[in-house]
């Protein structure tokens, strides 16, 4: 079994744990929705079909022995939300989104509609990914994505700050179990938050940067309001998509001043960027960054925003630099913005 | 049979496929049981092993490159500009003035499958400069890779499984919902999922759904041939779906889109008749089929997803279904257990994949389209080559088209990691 995959098993067993359910009294009607990120080969089994000019079939046929043949199975994208089905012996919907950086987030936001539609009672949603791997690795420094910097060590990551050079990759999953109000009541369970809207929103700008304005970020954000049935003033924190890259933390701030700008609201938010503790789990952020939004509003603890020493003038809202705050929450949102300009966000309600 | 979700009207349909470019080449290839199989032919991998492969001509993928934006070119991969030209046609064939239809209104949902990059290409420069015998050393392909572009600048956007959605959402200005999927073969029946849902609550005035795929991937090719799944060389070249001479399938590689509009919307456009899409079912197989291809997974997938549909009604003389049929034995006979078991007598059943073969992500949409075509004709093609069928109680159409008023046209997907899927088409009338 792959890294990825290993992961996600363990955040969600650990998330049944915590709803205090075991697999064997699922619901019949349960489901799944996954995110992950890029497959993976290992260069060492390229290495087996390189010939003198090139890629040779020939080659790796002859060395098929040393082919794995799980190989492309293990590391498939779907292959962590075949797997749960397999281990926790659920028929149920399947659904395994690809959606870069929003991965976890489309994953969350469609199991809660599944929920809504009455097509499930719970499901078991979030993400899990790693990019430590040479391939991709070196595909995201090839882009100039992550930050090379050497100087702030440990505190490489920066989002909103004006030395932010570029993200810092991590690993790991995240597992959210949603359940139907009356099913969660009805077995008496405990109920952190309401997940109570999606929106998602393309950017049709460029594959590789954010529209600058943060148009689909902006798109997704309203709709996500408009899906939960909340006014933009009942939001007191955003958990933002924060990556510390120079390009989408003020293309965010922009998003976010506009959603909103009714009566300047956004000066009242607590915007935060768990990306500068955690690092960018990539196709999985979302689902870590969930679970903090929905603990933030059952908690009323808006964690904070670190190494954010020097702040960027174009980044001009409150990231709750330095330490956490205390602050009664009514709703919250979880941006995630993925490269290809698709843009997910998640409206979480406090459950009275 | 009857669905309590959401459905849709089917007004454009786009297809890069190995029998060329629009829906009419694969139609006709049906109607006239001509396969789209060619030899397993390629540029940088030298096979004698594999019987045969479904590939996109090369008109169709010069005229498909033409179809992206210069600049977005050397973002995307083959499969990604399949996907645009695709979506391109369906977009035409709607007939939408999209001039009327607001950006943000335009959802876009998109399968791809994961086998296309990042590929060996992605860092053969780096991997052959520094061929040192069996060992890699990873220190110098990194540098090589980093330093001395050895690598694909853009293999990480490459190997994203949403670069299909971006490109096209860029090149056709969609700014409405978006999703990206990849769960084996029936990615594309995700992405239709989420679009009918999509109309359904009202996110979007229109849905495009756009799937799309290539098995050009040498690691899964020897993987998929090492697990006794693929015709082999020198068994000829014809899948032989549900036949007891099936010896494996092909594979093959395409793109189709579906444009999708709520019925109210087409009907106020002046769209009069046309195929209605219901929601479908997806569903997981506790155990996938290259794991274990004996054990009861498969039909279990099955029997869900169509438990998804409302169930098979008892008596459905209108009813007619397309089947997986992937010709690998072991597979056709587990699905025709559970066609046997889960159809009433007298069904029609047919399989385009003697022809066409297996088709990541794409292949479900295509049978999509292809019943609307089965619907709009009153012709059910046959299982081309089928002589000696598996299960002979069954209905398989063989010869001539079944010919007919269809009303209902079931469209049944299996996929190798275990994910099963189930869509509905009817007619609008």
């Amino acid at each position: 079994m792959e890294k990825r995959t290993r992961f996600g098993l363990a955040a969600a067993l650990e998330a049944l744990a915590d709803a205090g359910l075991v697999p064997a009294e699922l619901p019949l009607r349960s489901g799944i929705a996954m995110g992950s990120g890029v497959p993976e080969r290992d260069p060492a089994d390229m290495h087996l079909a390189l010939g003198p000019n090139g890629p040779d079939w020939r080659l790796l046929h002859q060395r098929a022995a040393e082919l794995n043949p799980n190989s492309g199975l293990l590391n498939s994208n779907d292959h962590l939300s075949m797997s749960l089905a397999q281990v926790l012996g659920i028929n149920g919907p399947n659904l395994n989104f690809s959606t870069a950086c929003a991965g976890a987030t489309h994953a969350i936001g469609h199991g809660m509609r599944m929920i809504r539609r009455g097509e499930c009672d719970l499901m078991i949603v979030g993400g899990a990914d790693s990019v430590l791997n040479l391939p991709t690795m070196i595909g995201l420094h090839l882009l100039g994505a992550p930050s090379t910097a050497e100087r702030f060590g440990d505190r490489l990551c920066r989002p909103f700050d004006r030395d932010r050079s570029g993200f810092v990759a991590a690993e790991g999953a995240g597992v959210l179990i949603l359940e139907r109000e009356a099913h969660a009541q009805r077995r008496g369970a405990q109920i952190y938050a309401e997940i109570a809207g999606f929106g998602s929103g393309m950017d049709a700008y460029r594959i590789s940067a954010p529209h600058p304005e943060g148009l689909g970020a902006r798109l997704a954000m309203q709709r996500a309001l408009r899906d939960a049935r909340l006014d933009p003033a009942d939001v007191g924190h955003i958990n933002a998509h924060g990556t510390s890259t120079p390009l989408n933390d003020p293309a965010e701030t922009l998003a976010i001043s506009t959603t909103f700008a009714n009566g300047d609201h956004y000066r009242r938010l607590s915007v935060t960027a768990n990306k500068s503790m955690l690092g960018h789990l990539i196709a999985a952020a979302g689902a870590p960054e969930c679970i903090a939004t929905v603990l933030s509003v059952a908690d009323g603890i808006v964690p904070p925003t670190l190494n954010l020493e020097n702040p960027d003038p174009s980044c001009y809202l409150d990231y709750v630099p330095g330490s956490a705050r205390r602050q009664a929450l009514r709703a919250a949102l979880s941006n995630s913005f993925g490269f290809g300009g698709l843009n997910a966000v998640i409206a979480v309600k406090a459950y009275d | 049979m009857t669905s309590s979700l959401s459905s849709a009207l089917l007004t454009g349909v786009g297809a890069v496929l190995p029998s060329g470019l629009g829906l009419d080449a694969a139609w006709n290839c049906w109607q006239s049981g001509r396969s789209t199989l060619g030899a397993f032919v390629s540029d940088w991998i030298d096979s004698y092993l594999i019987a045969g492969y479904g590939a996109v001509p090369q008109e169709a993928r010069q005229a498909s490159r033409d179809a992206v934006p210069y600049k977005l070119r050397r973002y995307g991969t083959e499969p990604s500009y399949w996907a645009v030209h695709a979506a391109e046609q369906a977009m035409a064939a709607s007939g939408i003035d999209w001039a009327g239809v607001p950006e943000t209104r335009r959802g876009l949902f998109t399968g791809q499958g994961d086998y296309t990059s990042p590929n060996i290409m992605s860092l053969q420069r780096a991997l052959t400069a520094i061929d040192q015998g069996d060992e890699i050393d990873l220190s110098s392909l990194t540098a090589e890779a980093l330093y001395r572009r050895g690598a694909d600048p853009f293999m990480s956007i490459k190997g994203l499984a949403n670069n299909a959605l971006a490109l096209i959402s860029l090149t056709h200005r969609f700014r409405g919902p978006g999703a990206a999927f990849v769960q084996n073969e029936s990615a594309g029946i995700g992405a239709l999922q989420q679009a009918l849902f999509a109309l359904h609550a009202g996110q979007c005035d229109v849905a495009l759904v756009v799937a799309c795929g290539s098995y050009m991937e040498p690691f899964t090719l020897a993987e998929l041939w090492r697990r006794g799944l693929l015709l082999e060389h020198g068994a000829g070249r014809r899948v032989a779906s549900f036949d007891r001479e099936a010896a494996g399938t092909i594979l093959a590689e395409g793109a189709v889109a579906l444009l999708l509009e709520r019925p109210a919307s087409a009907e106020a456009r002046g769209v009069r008749s046309g195929a209605v899409v219901h929601a479908p079912g997806g569903f997981a197989a506790p155990r996938n089929c290259l794991e274990s291809l004996a054990d009861g997974g498969f039909e279990e997938g099955y029997r869900q997803a169509l438990d998804r549909l409302g169930g098979i009604p008892g008596n459905a003389p209108e009813l007619v279904v397309l089947a997986d049929g992937r010709g690998v034995p072991v597979l056709d006979a587990l699905e025709c257990r559970q066609l046997a078991a889960a159809l009433p007598d007298g069904v029609p059943i047919s399989s385009p994949r003697p022809l066409f073969g297996t088709i990541p992500a794409a292949g479900a949409l295509l049978d999509v389209a292809l019943a609307a075509r089965v619907l709009a004709t009153g012709s059910l093609p046959s299982v081309a080559g089928l002589s000696a069928p598996l299960a002979p109680r069954l209905d398989w159409v063989v010869g001539e088209p079944r010919l007919a008023n269809f009303e209902q046209v079931l469209c049944l997907q299996q996929g190798f990691s275990g994910f099963h899927s189930a869509v509905l088409v009817s007619d609008q009338a």
